[in-house]
């Protein structure tokens, strides 16, 4: 599986005002089992080119592939999102919650409930399955909805600053967790987040995006055999690479090194 | 700009639609005037009950009855949905029982109110007060119950005395929630004092409706409901714009 | 202060029966006390029957063949209003709820009548109808139809932008966003719409009834009371309340159970 985005721009029209151009001339090419993180300062697009990933969004110009087949619309085996919010249902509980999508293509309950129940399992919430998204934490919630993106066997994963909500501890916690799940799962991933940590420690390779218009303008690859180990946020080549990215982010010189 | 165009023009197409079915219906539709009066007939009948003294009196009477049953109804209400709510026991043997008289059918006491209170004013007041009781007391019961303990943690911390807990922490606290029961109160008093008036009275603008159809005055009846209209929009602006609270809390 | 949740729930379940143990006291209390006034003499029969004596006219009335044919009557004009006046309210509402324009021009018109005494136009409706059961029904479905309409686009506007964004990302057909995603966040509204649908079309029976009819409860009350006979009255008055206690309970039940999900209390939009 190979996914090519060429010369992708997108640009919304607006009710008063001139078109803005969220995104202009993107070209990535995303490979089998690679986990590419996307960061960059607010408002830079990263998460627009990620729904155009995902068929969410229609580019304006340029086209996305995957396998040389262009990309129209959503279509969840190919690419399963993981949004920010979760947004599980909370009228469902939490195993048909991550039996959705297979629900929405029609597969029959008994068997959509067994794939679910595994995804469950995989992400350690079988125990729950019964329950209700209200009665669950932010950080469960989240992990129900990574369950739920697995189940569909999707190609690509895409997920929007996943653990954006959570607090610090728990991140990193799950982070590594679903991390490694999705390692042996070899999931093709592409995660947008704010994180600086995050971007390093999970991805084989980031891509830094600017403003006015949204574009790549770096690209790193972290050199170093996933699954990872948390040590590994302790070596001097992550360091390093945190530090080159908070200059590029925060554009500030680059031996200014991170608090 | 252009949404707010079309708007309008829908308002004024479903206006068009109402008024032109009635001309219709008078004229080439052939309804006979007893039972829906021309529109010329009407305008002239309400115009006519506008410049008329009578009209004013009765409108006037209506309006201190709703007043009246209004004032004790927000009394009561806020003052039992204050007691009630005062501890978390007391709120939980008084709410089911004022949820219970929010259930009771009050359209059915009626005929019992104008036996007890005669078919003058004091039945209508009564009536109305009745109604408008419990929505006040049941939002002002759970506005007070639901106040935030950290409000009252503050309250306490800064030294404040038991009235100035009720005063200025209590009341502003529970004070979104009162408001909404006060305002579904001042409406059901509205609705059952005219709606009494309608059923047994000897004046009032209700009376004078009744009065009207009862007797076939059908272009009279008509334009007294027109006028019913405009007093009731005058009340529903004074009670959506009544203390309109500033801010919002989780009560 | 609060005390830490696991140890709140027994003290909580403790406060909630001596509650209710209270509350059937002071409802025992409060009839007790009225059937002593008026044996006493305090209170004059004619004015507010004994407790007693309401309850052996009720038991009267339940064998009464006369008083049976009147509650088959107005229960008939009620279904008949409940049905006219929710399918109406029903289609009203998905109209408006499917067009932003549509409801931006007559939600604002709709929610004036809502809180307007519907009572004013019971003279048009006698008018129209006569004095017949029909006349009764559609009152009834006229007074309901607001308040279905409401209470749908209340529910409507329950649903969040970010579940149909879900279902569009993992494949929803149009069916699946209306039965996974609409219908459920919307349940509350549309339960509360059935309540009140039925609330008010019987309200409204009851009204046109007592304003003019030829038969129902209305006339009933009205020859009793006009009688002085209070008891019979009173009867009607406490069966009916009766079944609407009850009805109203059964249905919160209900309300709560099918939104087992919601961590807050179910919005209903209109409480009249």
């Amino acid at each position: 599986m190979t996914m090519n985005i060429e010369s992708v721009t997108l640009t919304y029209e607006r009710a008063k005002g001139d078109p803005v151009t969220a995104i202009r001339d993107i070209d990535l090419e995303v490979r089998r089992g690679e986990f590419v993180s996307l960061i960059g300062p607010s408002g830079c697009g990263k998460s627009t080119l990620l729904h155009c990933m995902g068929g969410m969004l229609r580019p304006s110009s340029g086209r996305i592939t995957v396998d040389g087949e262009p990309i129209t619309g959503p279509k969840p085996s190919r690419a399963a999102f993981v949004f920010q919010d979760y947004s599980l249902f909370p009228w469902r509980s939490v195993v048909d919650n991550a039996a959705t999508g297979l629900r929405f293509a029609g597969v029959r309950k008994a068997e959509r409930r067994a794939v679910a129940m595994k995804q469950l399992e995989l992400v350690g919430l079988d125990h729950v399955a019964e329950s209700y998204p209200a009665e669950l934490s932010g950080g469960m919630q989240q992990r129900v909805a990574v369950a739920r993106a697995l189940a569909m066997d999707p190609q690509i994963m895409l997920m929007d600053e996943p653990f954006g909500a959570l607090d610090e501890q728990s991140r990193r916690r799950i982070g590594i967790e679903m991390s490694n799940v999705l390692t042996e799962a070899e999931k093709t991933v592409v995660m947008v987040t704010h994180s600086l940590d995050e971007a390093i420690f999970w991805a084989d390779r980031v891509l830094v995006m600017g403003k006015g218009p949204g574009r790549i303008v770096r690209e790193f690859v972290v050199d170093a055999p996933r699954p990872r180990r948390l040590d590994f946020m302790t070596t001097a080549s992550f360091d390093t690479l945190r530090a080159e990215l908070f200059g590029l982010l925060e554009g500030a010189p680059e031996e200014v090194v991170a608090p | 700009m252009k949404h707010k165009i079309a708007v309008w023009c829908l308002r004024i197409l479903g206006l068009i639609g109402l008024f032109g079915a009635w001309a219709y219906a008078t004229g080439p539709g052939g309804v006979s005037p007893i039972l829906v009066p021309k529109m010329s007939v009407v305008w002239e009948q309400f115009k006519l009950l506008v410049t008329s003294s009578h009209t004013w009196s009765s409108a006037g009477i209506t309006a201190v009855e709703l007043l009246a049953a209004f004032a004790i109804a927000l009394v009561a209400g806020v003052v039992v949905g204050f007691i009630c709510g005062r501890t978390p026991f007391r709120a939980e043997v008084a709410e089911p029982l004022i949820a219970w008289g929010y259930l009771v059918p009050l359209v059915l006491f009626y005929p019992l109110f104008i036996l007890w209170f005669g078919v003058g004013m004091q039945s209508k007041i009564a009536y109305g007060a009745l109604s408008g009781f419990f929505p006040i007391a049941f939002n002002s019961l759970r506005g007070f119950r639901a106040i935030d303990q950290r409000y009252l943690k503050v309250a306490r911390a800064f030294g404040a005395s038991g009235s100035q807990t009720d005063w200025q922490v209590k009341m502003p606290a529970a004070l979104p929630m009162v408001l909404s029961g006060v305002r579904i109160g001042a409406a059901l008093c509205m609705i059952t004092v005219i709606l009494a008036e309608m059923l047994a009275s000897t004046r009032g603008l209700g009376y004078e409706l009744a009065r009207a159809s009862q007797t076939l005055q059908v272009a009279e009846a008509f334009a007294l409901i027109l006028i019913l209209l405009v007093f009731v929009a005058i009340v529903q602006y004074a009670i959506n714009h009544f203390g309109k609270e500033r801010y919002r809390t989780d009560a | 202060m609060r005390q830490p949740s696991a140890q709140r729930g027994a003290p909580r379940q403790r406060r909630a029966h001596s509650a209710s143990l209270l509350r059937s006291a002071i409802v025992i209390g409060v009839i007790l006390l009225w059937e002593i006034l008026v044996r006493i003499g305090v209170i004059d029969g004619d004015f507010l029957s004994a407790p007693t004596e309401v309850v052996r006219a009720m038991a009267d009335l339940l064998g009464d063949p006369d008083a049976q044919e009147a509650f088959r009557r107005t229960g008939s004009s009620i279904l008949l209003a409940f049905v006219m006046g929710t399918s109406a309210g029903l289609f009203v509402a998905l109209a408006l709820g499917a067009s932003r324009l549509l409801r931006e021009a007559f939600l604002g018109p709709i929610a004036f009548v809502l809180s307007t005494p519907k009572s004013i136009f019971l003279p048009i409706f006698t008018l129209i109808f006569g004095l017949g059961g029909m006349s009764a029904a559609a009152f009834g479905a006229f007074e309901s139809f607001f308040y279905v309409v409401v209470n749908v686009i209340g529910g409507l506007g329950l649903v969040e932008q970010r579940h149909l964004k879900v279902a569009d990302a993992f494949g929803a057909r149009t069916v699946h966003r209306y039965a996974d995603v609409i219908l459920p966040a919307a349940l509350p509204g549309i339960f509360a719409a059935f309540w009140y649908g039925i609330k008010h079309a019987f309200l409204g029976v009851m009204i046109a009834q007592l304003w003019a009819s030829d038969g129902g409860i209305g006339p009933l009350i009205r020859t009793y009371s006009a009688a002085l006979k209070t008891d019979y009255v009173l009867a009607i008055v406490l069966l009916i309340t009766i079944v609407a206690v009850v009805a109203g309970a059964l249905w919160t039940r209900a309300e709560t159970r099918m939104n087992r999900w919601r961590s807050t209390g179910a919005a209903t939009v209109a409480t009249i």
